[in-house]
């Protein structure tokens, strides 16, 4: 796990991304693979298929948008951390869930990539930042109403940012505040 | 066509090296000329099968390790997913497919 949080981060670094959102479809084409939308009604998120000479993420674009971005991160993961497998279908991938229910990877690798890709889309310096200005403006923002702000600068689901907030327990000190 | 033969006279030449053979020795043994084994490591004489097999025997090797792979990675790769898709059910599989074919007509050579 740590492994692949680590991995992110110095994607980001190596790119120069420290501001949110974190421009996932640029870091597609940034890495050289293709991104391909397509749209599925049931329970696909997204894929990648690589052969020597090319990569390809495939992301169901019937999902919302914010579940698209998580999809994409994810297949980052999976291209930059499982290198040998050509053919990847991760079917409904869970950002709520530790135990990914999928796909054509191993539960390991899921895991895997669903850690890549929380740190990829929201980075704990970078979730911590903002957390911090935002609390400095207002220090009675309820939690609830500051996941919400968050997910909006950090274009995740409110839900996604929630559990991360909590994973980073970053809500118990507000919670402790407010109380 | 070109780039096959550039590629297998490559992999001869490292062959004949690693053996510590020189061109004439090479040549002597398939029965050729130092000159025919300075073209065919070049890249510039395409030669028969048999030939394949006796220049590897030469260099000590398989005539497989002699051979470049099949540059037509779009086909083969085709063959492939094919297979890989085997483990999908029929409508995830139409969606796989739709994702590979809008970007392969896209014409991404790269």
């Amino acid at each position: 796990m740590k492994k692949a949080e680590q991995r992110a981060r110095d994607l980001l670094r190596e790119l120069g991304i420290d501001t949110p959102p974190v421009p996932v479809d640029e870091i597609v084409e940034r890495l050289g693979a293709t991104i391909s939308r397509e749209p599925f009604r049931g329970g696909i998120s997204g894929m990648l298929y690589r052969t020597d000479a090319r990569a390809v993420v495939g992301v169901n674009s019937a999902e919302p948008p914010t579940r698209q971005r998580f999809t994409v991160a994810h297949e980052i993961g999976h291209f930059l951390l499982h290198e040998g497998r050509p053919l990847i279908v991760d079917r409904h991938i869970r950002v709520d869930r530790r135990d990914a229910s999928s796909s054509m990877g191993t539960k390991r690798e899921e895991v895997e990539a669903n850690a890549f890709a929380a740190e990829l889309l929201m980075p704990e310096e970078m979730l911590r930042r903002h957390v911090e200005a935002l609390v400095r403006d207002d220090a009675a923002l309820p939690a609830d109403r500051l996941a919400n702000r968050l997910a909006r600068e950090f274009e995740v689901s409110g839900q996604a940012m929630e559990i991360r907030l909590g994973a980073l327990g970053f809500l118990s000190p507000l919670i402790v505040a407010s109380g | 066509m070109g780039r096959f033969y550039d590629e297998f006279g490559r992999r001869l030449r490292r062959a004949r090296l690693a053996a510590e053979l020189t061109q004439e020795q090479v040549g002597a043994f398939v029965g050729l000329s130092r000159t025919s084994v300075t073209n065919i490591e070049a890249g510039r004489q395409q030669i028969p099968l048999h030939l394949l097999v006796r220049l590897a025997s030469a260099v000590g090797v398989s005539p497989g390790e002699l051979l470049p792979e099949d540059e037509d990675e779009p086909r083969r790769g085709k063959l492939e997913h094919e297979e890989l898709l085997k483990g999908l059910d029929e409508r995830s599989q139409g969606w796989a497919r739709r994702v590979m074919s809008a970007v392969d007509a896209k014409g991404g050579e790269g």
